[in-house]
């Protein structure tokens, strides 16, 4: 069998995203932590959007601490898994070129932080609210 | 007789060429090899769990800004709430739904496998067929719902 990987890429044994397992289990927690949250959130959502009866209902959903609360967590493990999926999925697997790859690197964490940033102040707001 | 010949004195095959340690051997393939592969359920399936990822990346985005229209005054959400209400609007929420009981029924397989569990080829086209069936159940399910009683709201 041929060997289809540099010696020193075998020194290392970390594969082609340079590091090990940690990865992989982190996207498994947050994926077991979203089963729950994403279904009692997402679902919620989307019947407020199109059911509910607009403005104040939105608000008094959201100002309920429970709702608030998964909101919140379901943002966090969301974007972050979300991130980390991409990173690995769309970047590591596809995107060879050096510069593109540092750039989709870039791009994928600071428009996870902006949004997760923006939303969690949002609820926030609403939840004490202003 | 001659055609005995003919192959005895068929010439060897050309050497395999040589592999010294300093050739560049960055020129690997690298998987997922989409090109050469057979459409297969399994590999049609891990393609769209990336897909539907990337998709429900923009959607969070899109319930970000609902968030913050939400927190910023009526006038703001009502017009956001105009726009997820066109018929543009609604198809987009409709593939969102899809994407995400999509994503997820193909992710609790996905966590399945990482326990262990039905890992056999057989195994793994019936878990596929479960998680389309179900995932499709769900996004109509809820989608009847919301149209359902939508429907006699704004009526």
């Amino acid at each position: 069998m041929a060997l289809m990987r540099s010696s020193l890429g075998r020194a290392r044994g970390l594969g082609a995203s340079g590091e090990g397992t940690s990865h992989w289990f982190g996207q498994q927690i947050a994926a077991i932590a979203l089963i729950p949250l994403s279904l009692y959130v997402l679902t919620t959502f989307m019947l407020q959007v199109v059911l509910g009866n607009g403005y104040e209902s939105a608000r008094v959903w959201l100002e309920n601490p429970i709702n608030g609360i998964a909101m919140i967590l379901m943002l966090s493990v969301g974007i972050i898994h979300g991130a980390n999926g991409m990173i690995s999925g769309l970047i590591e697997d596809y995107v060879h070129h050096r510069v593109l790859h540092l750039l989709g690197l870039l791009a994928i964490k600071f428009t996870a932080a902006v949004t997760l940033m923006i939303g969690v102040l949002a609820v926030l707001k609403i939840m004490l609210g202003a | 007789m001659i055609l005995n010949e003919f192959f005895l004195m068929a010439p060897p095959p050309p050497p395999a060429p040589a592999q010294p340690d300093a050739a560049p051997q960055t020129k690997r393939p690298l998987s997922p090899h989409l090109s050469i592969y057979k459409p297969q359920l399994t590999s049609g399936m891990s393609i769209f769990h990336k897909i539907t990822g990337v998709g429900m990346a923009g959607g969070i985005v899109v319930l970000v800004i609902w968030l913050a229209c939400l927190s910023m005054g009526k006038e703001t959400y009502d017009q956001l709430l105009a726009l997820l209400k066109s018929p543009v609007g609604l198809i987009l929420l409709f593939g969102w739904t899809w994407a995400f009981f999509y994503h997820l029924c193909c992710g609790i397989r996905h966590l399945l496998w990482a326990a262990g569990w039905s890992l056999s080829i057989k195994a793994v086209y019936i878990s596929g067929y479960i998680a389309l069936a179900i995932s499709t159940i769900l996004t109509l399910g809820l989608w009847y719902i919301i149209l359902d009683i939508g429907g006699k709201l704004w009526r």
